[in-house]
């Protein structure tokens, strides 16, 4: 049995009339007759009881109308509920989170108030999982240097500062980065990128940290420094703790360790609509930050 | 659409996999790709979410697959009711069995023997199975109380007893008591077994707390090793009774009465066929009429 055919069967036992229902199907009636032949072999069972000139739909014929009717409901079905999901997954953004920057949630706020109707979701990067199954629209991370992806946008750059108690001998002072060498430090997890910067520039600094803990909660890391465990090297605006007390950022002037947050998109499919707004809304960050990070305070 | 792509479409779904859905229909890969790509051709979207060879249905995939089995069942339903009205019933019935696999061919044959032209599929499962979940008619399972499910009738009510060996000397008696049980060495299922979960909620009742001599899944493995005195069995009467071992004897239990049931469950969507009707009657008699054999 093909659909095809039950469509026409559905229209000949309406209309109970092979000629009728032929032209209303725009087909020729030895055609429509040859179909509905074929369906009641396939059945063993006839479908209509033919008079002279008329056929009129027999109980077999009834339970196949039914059928019919029924399975046409259900392809419409189908048509609508898919629709209706890509309506939903149009206007939503998945975002791949390999760097955790706080603006990230000030910038998704802002985003939001403009396009109240989009949503998000956040998925956590963990080296677990496998990158190529996921499902996202676009990726953040930062890097030490701009990305040079065509796919994607560097949209925030920062220095990179020593987060040390408030106590701290460095603390109030602009220091080379060399001069921490001995201090315990507190990283990120090695999933991060961040984790990577920072052991990048010990090593253009000529050291290699001696690193006392790994949390990737950055309340706990700054926690852990305010309590006079270890020292950190942070981003100096993004991680947005410039006035938490009990904590002095310490400039570095050398080496110049910079933070990149960029967004790169997934080239597997091409951007929603939604997703081109967000792009266009971080561009415009990109180029006018003041707006969004006016509540940080540059230190 | 046609129905084809649907049915290979379902059938990858299911295996996660194109070469493997392919050999099941003994097709080539490249066929089953071409009508999943016609497919999401037609409707516009994608359907799956593609790892080198694995495949799984994504968002779309999923509303597709609810539906296409709906659409599928609809057809499949609408031939059987024609077949029944015209009075042919010549499709085949298919019956999942998940409990006495001894006593199944007795109940086959004594049908067939009164309905010898409705065809007949048994499919088995090692454990109960949704059966929407599956293309079976009916579907015959055991519990450990009364059925309240619906679309689903509990059709015997199966005394558990105590197996022992010849050699044994509990042999001698009809019936044993919860200290001599405990005093002996049990052949028991696993964990994984929902007869050992039922059995051990009536032994911790007892306050019994069986030595275990052996662990087996696999019925005449149990059934072996009582014979031969390795331990004593709980064991259901009719797997019993059916298995026909000799050298074992079958004690009831005198504190308790033990019993499973065994229950026939048809789909609960869609039109249930005529054959289904007369085998749910048929087995219902069976179970009542059953005389066991001594």
């Amino acid at each position: 049995m093909e659909l095809q055919q039950l469509e026409y069967f559905k229209k000949a036992a309406e209309l109970e009339h092979i000629t009728k229902a032929a032209n209303e199907l725009m087909l020729a009636q030895p055609a429509l007759s040859k179909t509905i032949k074929t369906l009641e072999e396939e059945l063993g069972a006839p479908l209509f009881d033919r008079e002279k000139k008329r056929i009129r739909l027999n109980g077999n014929g009834r339970i196949l109308l039914r059928c019919a009717g029924e399975v046409e409901n259900c392809l419409a079905q189908i048509r609508r509920d898919l629709e209706q999901n890509q309506e939903k997954e149009n206007k939503q953004i998945t975002l791949l989170l390999k760097a955790t920057p706080i603006l990230l949630p000030k910038l998704i706020q802002a985003f939001s108030r403009e396009y109240p109707d989009i949503s998000f979701r956040m998925l956590t990067y963990n080296s677990s999982v496998d990158e190529t199954k996921l499902q996202y629209d676009f990726i953040v991370n930062s890097s030490t240097r701009p990305s040079q992806d065509s796919n994607a946008m560097n949209f925030f750059q920062e220095e990179m500062v020593l987060a040390v108690p408030s106590q701290h001998p460095l603390a109030g002072r602009t220091v080379s980065l060399a001069e921490a060498k001995g201090e315990n430090f507190i990283s990120l997890p090695s999933q991060y990128s961040l984790h990577h910067e920072f052991l990048q520039c010990c090593r253009e600094a000529g050291f290699q940290p001696h690193i006392v803990l790994e949390s990737s909660d950055h309340f706990t890391i700054l926690g852990m420094i305010e309590a006079e465990m270890g020292i950190a090297l942070v981003p100096s605006i993004s991680w947005g703790f410039q006035n938490m007390p009990g904590i002095a950022f310490v400039k570095v002037k050398e080496p110049a360790c910079q933070n990149i947050v960029f967004l790169s998109w997934n080239t597997k499919h091409s951007l929603s609509k939604s997703c081109q707004r967000f792009l266009e809304f971080i561009s415009d960050f990109a180029n006018h930050p003041e707006d969004i990070l006016r509540p940080f305070g540059r230190p | 659409m046609e129905l084809l792509h649907l049915k290979y479409f379902i059938r990858v779904a299911e295996r996660n996999n194109i070469s493997k859905a392919a050999a099941e229909f003994h097709v080539v890969s490249s066929a089953v790709s071409n009508h999943i790509k016609a497919l999401e051709q037609e409707l516009g979207v994608s359907l799956f979410y593609r790892n080198g060879n694995c495949i799984t249905l994504n968002e779309n995939g999923k509303i597709l697959y609810r539906h296409a089995k709906t659409l599928l069942r609809l057809i499949d339903d609408s031939k059987k009711e024609i077949s029944d009205n015209s009075e042919k019933l010549d499709y085949e019935l298919i019956i999942a069995t998940a409990t006495l696999p001894k006593l199944i061919p007795h109940i086959i044959q004594d049908f067939k023997k009164c309905y010898p032209d409705i065809k007949l599929r048994i499919v088995q499962f090692q454990k109960y199975i949704n059966i929407d979940d599956t293309d079976c008619d009916l579907l015959l399972y055991s519990s450990d109380a009364r059925t309240l499910a619906p679309h689903s009738r509990t059709i015997y009510e199966e005394r558990i007893g105590l197996a022992v060996s010849e050699q044994n000397p509990l042999a001698r008696q009809i019936g044993v008591t919860a200290k001599q049980m405990a005093e002996e060495k049990f052949i028991r299922r696993s964990y994984l077994s929902d007869f050992r979960r039922l059995t051990d909620k009536y032994l911790n009742a007892l306050g019994i707390q069986p030595e275990t001599a052996l662990i087996s899944d696999y019925p005449p493995f149990i059934n072996e090793l009582v014979a031969s005195n390795m331990g004593v069995a709980l064991l259901p009467q009719l797997t019993w009774l059916y298995a026909r071992e000799k050298n074992i004897r079958f004690l009831r239990i005198q504190d308790v009465e033990m019993f499973r049931y065994i229950n026939i469950q048809w789909r609960t969507a869609g039109y249930l066929s005529r054959a289904a009707e007369i085998f749910i009657r048929h087995i219902t008699d069976y179970f009542q009429n059953l005389e066991l054999p001594e």
